[in-house]
């Protein structure tokens, strides 16, 4: 045939009159066919017959007898024509399982996708004489397929980020790229209501100054991003090709950018999370054919997920911060513990000087420290780690005049914080010249003080700026004051032996602190700990001693102590009896301005003074108190109450280095107090990180009752690996129960990832069973960052038709223990389905089983913490379970699911190891459901 | 308190690790190093006996995964031995049972592998 002229009357396409009965079957069929099919004839590949879905492709008449060249739009002939050349010459079939086509719709171009096939025709004596040419159009599964896994795709990429908000948005705006666009911005909405930039990704640099542009557009109601903002819906702006840019922007320059971009669209989508929107992803295309409803769909999928992304970094980063904190409390007391310990075993002023200038050093990462001592109006050089030579021989001796830091600390008696370079050269401009490049950024310096004495300074160096925060100006004082007494200490020792046993007593305090701090470690409430304290004190360091804690304008008192309980006792009931008034109550006024109070003697006139009537004279005289102190409860440089301590029966008398020492005492207790609540913080922004991860309420459910119970061991302070939820699906509702192998936030994330990608793949229409295996995937793309977690997970759904009318069920199961079923007969059945565990292999074996409740039967679904528990009876077992449930009868959901998780806790005698989660799922006899409505 | 013993012993070109008492999370990371510390002699087998311990939790589960994975990266033979009791209840549970190489005890892994076969 080959060479043949074009023969139009007898190809004109399905006319069967020239055909036989085989051909007229065969139009029959290719007419049929919902595929493309276009016969061609010769080198010229001229069109012979075409079917009417290949008519259609091409969009005009005049086909037949013309060659394919003249027939496809220019812009599709390249490549195309060559391959059909090479058919024809070679005789090798040609197939591309996914053959991308940029097709006209309307005005626009729009991508799509064809299974196609080019082969060759033989003639009877085997050369070839024409092609044929097939086409079927897979648009639909290839769009879906992508949509799927970039989806699938995204939630491990946000959440395994290191759960940073900045990190997240980048990542989510890289994501973007180029699937929905050449450009993507990322605002997000600050507490006042504008919008700041938060990422910004582009597939070429080109886009950054129109990304800068845009951004610095000024806000303007009419814009596609507030109206976003504004209705929490994605907008679509569309540019037509004449207009340009100017239809987006109302600024010339931006315009002119945009129309230079090529941009021909824009979609904007809310970033939602629990109902509050946080911002605006926004991405530009300059490709044809974006944004359809399903590219629309697919930034509502990355949208949903980045925020809630968002709310997990934000939660995390708070619970970082609490737990920096906490630990940094705890470094501290532990240092200052450190330290303690080598004062206490220092007997002159060079080691004084190791044990706080090294330490010091170390505990701080600081890189210079020196001490000086005070002697006959000189600062003389004790001890040097980390200064240079050159340094420490220029300033072995310092006059006592302003103009050095030492002896400006020591003249004002106030520390010195210098925190940066800057600060530096302000106030000491010679200094900052002579050894700027090598010495310190940062320098503390503090004077050396026992009451109203001065021994000398200690000051450390920071290579690095630093800002001294109040926490860490408490932790230099403290330990300024313990060198300070140790120096006072070794100076006695020196001196009489009447002062040496002074100095003793000292020593035996430093001892006493480090008993007191191990008192106040302990894990007890603030009161309790108050209240070892005081005991502790009594009759070491006083014969009384009295904690107050302020609260509004008063103060309670939170311990006595004396050695003899009855005195205690005694005095509960004098102050019940005989409330101070709030001018004579030295502890309220000590807790209010944060001064201590110390009375050396404490004369008969000022207990008469005090006294209310002849009766209270005569009990407060009977205390025989001789001299008193009262300290403050600092924390984070705020008062919180008074340390009171009272010599009585042993005729001590309180002076200068005892009420030092007291002030000691009241700081570190006021710093383990403040470290506990520091904790306490953790564990309710962990229970916070936990509920983010839990349903806030079960959906209602016509003719569904719904209940759901979770438990953490409450002392762990971590989140816990378990998880449950219920949310509508289509034409259903879907039903999940989760575990997760681990604690914490790494555990958190894989739950987070769990909730979020079943979310997202049951929105598909999947079975229950491809819903676990894209879990799965997920899953373990997330492994290579985290080390092995897998979990098990029983997923459902759920439809029903009304109260009354019972529930169906279709459960698939991963590893996970099986739900029970409780019949209205009060037996129980277990829903055994088998499953792989996930997360661990690619192919998980994975079943369906299909559970049908009756009026008023309920499943229950459970995590192993309620099967695993252990207590005195051994395990508690499904044994156990299925008897209590039994004993739950025709219950209600809530009295199954709080019997449940009471009885779980009541094996463990109060105190859970594993999480525990319990969701039950009952089907509402019509009755229940009247009486309910 | 010890509440898992580790013991190992060599049995031809096979280690033997029996873990008995009850593992937790507590004690995993110390099996965990005693298992590779074997796995540092290169054996061509072996064999991990759960038989003796009463009671295994999820961080057992992963212990004996991640063994698992090493042993195929090795290109080494992990049998497990599940025992009757909460082991093998929970292997069960998790679906493992069919995807690891578990045999009824330690002689069936020491055994020619072709053996059932060929008797």
């Amino acid at each position: 045939m080959a060479g043949d002229p074009p023969q139009p009357s007898e190809t004109a396409g399905m006319d069967a009159a020239d055909m036989d009965t085989a051909d007229t079957d065969t139009a029959a069929l290719l007419t049929a066919v919902p595929f493309a099919v276009c016969v061609t004839r010769g080198p010229g590949h001229v069109v012979e017959m075409l079917n009417l879905a290949a008519w259609r492709l091409l969009g005009h008449d005049d086909v037949v007898g013309r060659p394919v060249r003249e027939v496809i739009p220019e812009r599709l002939a390249a490549g195309r024509l060559e391959l059909l050349d090479r058919v024809y010459a070679g005789g090798q079939p040609h197939h591309d399982p996914e053959h991308r086509v940029l097709l006209r719709d309307g005005a626009t171009l729009r991508e799509r996708f064809f299974a196609v096939s080019c082969l060759p025709r033989r003639t009877g004596d085997g050369t070839i004489g024409g092609l044929v040419l097939t086409g079927y159009e897979i648009t639909g599964t290839v769009r879906a397929a992508r949509h799927a896994a970039f989806l699938a795709g995204i939630g491990p990429v946000l959440l395994e980020s290191s759960l940073d908000e900045t990190d997240t948005l980048h990542r989510a705006a890289e994501l973007a790229v180029p699937r929905l666009g050449e450009l993507c911005v990322i605002r997000l909405v600050t507490p006042d209501g504008s919008l700041h930039r938060a990422a910004v990704a582009h597939s070429e640099p080109g886009y950054a100054e129109l990304a800068d542009a845009l951004l610095a557009l000024p806000p303007s109601p009419g814009s596609p991003v507030h109206r976003a903002l504004a209705t929490g819906r994605p907008e679509i702006v569309s540019v037509p090709a004449d207009e340009r840019g100017r239809a987006l922007v109302p600024d010339e320059r931006t315009a002119d950018l945009l129309g230079a971009a090529g941009i021909t669209a824009t979609l904007v989508v809310p970033l939602v999370a629990h109902g509050r929107t946080l911002g605006v992803l926004s991405a530009s295309s300059a490709s044809p054919g974006l944004y359809s409803d399903d590219d629309v769909a697919l930034a509502e999928g990355l949208a949903l997920r980045v925020g809630l992304a968002l709310d997990a970094a934000a939660l995390y980063a708070s619970q970082r911060d609490a737990r920096r904190r906490a630990d940094l409390a705890g470094t501290h007391t532990w240092a200052l513990q450190t330290v303690a310990a080598a004062l206490g075993r220092a007997t002159n002023p060079a080691e004084i000087g190791r044990a706080v200038v090294d330490e010091g050093v170390g505990l701080l990462g600081a890189a210079w420290g020196s001490l000086y001592a005070l002697a006959d109006d000189e600062l003389e050089l004790v001890h040097a780690c980390g200064w240079a030579p050159d340094i420490v021989a220029a300033y072995r001796r310092q006059r006592m005049r302003p103009g050095l830091p030492s002896a400006d600390a020591v003249l004002a008696r106030e520390p010195l914080w210098l925190e940066s370079v800057a600060a530096w050269s302000q106030r000491y401009p010679g200094l900052a010249e002579r050894h700027g490049e090598t010495g310190p950024e940062a320098l503390a310096v503090l004077p050396l003080l026992v009451g109203d004495r001065v021994f000398g300074s200690v000051d450390f160096g920071f290579p690095r700026p630093r800002r001294f925060d109040t926490d860490e100006r408490a932790f230099l004082l403290a330990l300024a004051n313990h060198c300070a007494q140790a120096l006072d200490r070794v100076r006695s020792l020196a001196a009489e032996r009447e002062a040496r046993a002074a100095a003793e007593r000292q020593r035996d305090r430093v001892g006493f602190l480090a008993e007191a701090s191990l008192v106040l470690e302990r894990p007890l409430s603030q009161e309790q700990r108050l209240a070892r304290l005081a005991r502790l004190a009594v009759p070491r360091i006083a014969d009384w001693c009295a904690v107050h804690l302020l609260h509004g304008d008063r103060v309670e008192n939170i311990a006595v102590a004396h050695a003899d309980p009855d005195k205690a006792t005694f005095v509960d009931e004098l102050t019940r009896r005989y409330p101070p008034k709030p001018e004579d109550d030295g502890a309220l006024r000590v807790a209010r301005t944060g001064v201590a109070e110390l009375y050396r003697d404490v004369p008969d006139e000022l207990l008469v003074e005090a006294a209310v009537d002849e009766t209270h004279l005569a009990l407060i005289r009977s205390l025989m108190m001789r001299s008193a102190m009262v300290v403050p409860l600092r924390v984070r440089g705020r008062s919180v109450g008074a340390l009171t301590l009272v010599a009585a029966e042993s005729g001590q008398r309180f002076d200068d280095g005892d009420l030092a020492f007291a002030q000691d005492l009241a700081a570190r207790a006021a710093l383990a107090l403040d470290n506990a609540r520091l904790y306490e913080e953790q564990r309710e922004i962990a229970a916070t990180l936990q509920g983010a991860l839990l349903p806030r309420e079960l959906p209602s459910i016509p003719g569904v009752e719904l209940a759901g119970r979770y438990q953490v061991p409450g002392s762990s302070g971590e989140v816990g690996g378990d998880l449950y939820d219920v949310f509508a699906t289509g034409d259903g509702w879907s039903l999940l129960v989760a575990d997760v192998c681990g604690k914490g936030a790494v555990a958190a994330t894989l739950t987070a990832l769990i909730r979020y990608t079943v979310r997202a793949e049951a929105s598909h229409g999947l079975a229950p069973v491809e819903v676990l295996r894209r879990l799965n995937s997920a899953v373990l793309c997330q492994r290579e960052s985290v080390q092995t977690r897998f979990c098990t997970v029983l997923y459902g759904r759920l439809t029903s038709a009304g109260p009354g009318s019972g529930v169906d069920v279709t459960l698939t199961c991963a590893g996970h223990p099986p739900p029970r079923v409780l019949r209205r007969d009060g037996s129980v059945v277990a829903v055994r389905i088998a499953g792989t565990v996930l997360g661990v292999y690619p192919d998980p074996v994975l079943t369906q089983a299909a559970v049908r409740l009756a009026p008023g039967e309920a499943l229950v679904l459970y995590t192993d913490g309620v099967t695993e528990a252990r207590g005195s009876g051994g395990f508690y077992g499904e044994q156990r379970l299925d008897a209590l449930l039994t004993g739950c009868g025709s219950g209600s959901a809530e009295h199954i699911a709080g019997s449940v998780a009471d009885e779980v806790l009541r094996v463990q005698q109060g105190s859970l190891h594993d999480d525990v989660a319990v969701l039950v799922v009952r089907a509402l006899p019509l009755v229940d459901a009247e009486a309910g409505a | 308190m010890i509440q898992v013993r580790v013991d190992s012993r060599r049995l031809g070109e096979a280690v033997v690790v029996t873990l008995a008492g009850e593992l937790d999370h507590s004690e995993a990371a110390e099996v965990e190093a005693r298992v590779r510390a074997v796995e540092a002699d290169v054996p061509p087998v072996l064999v991990l006996d759960l038989g003796e311990l009463g009671y295994m939790d999820s961080s057992g589960v992963r212990l004996v995964l991640e063994a698992d994975e090493r042993a195929r990266d090795a290109g080494r033979r992990l049998a497990v031995v599940p025992g009757a009791g909460a082991p093998r209840r929970v292997l069960a549970l998790l679906g493992l049972l069919e995807r690891l190489d578990v045999v009824a005890d330690r002689d069936e892994a020491l055994g020619p592998r072709t053996s059932p076969a060929e008797s």
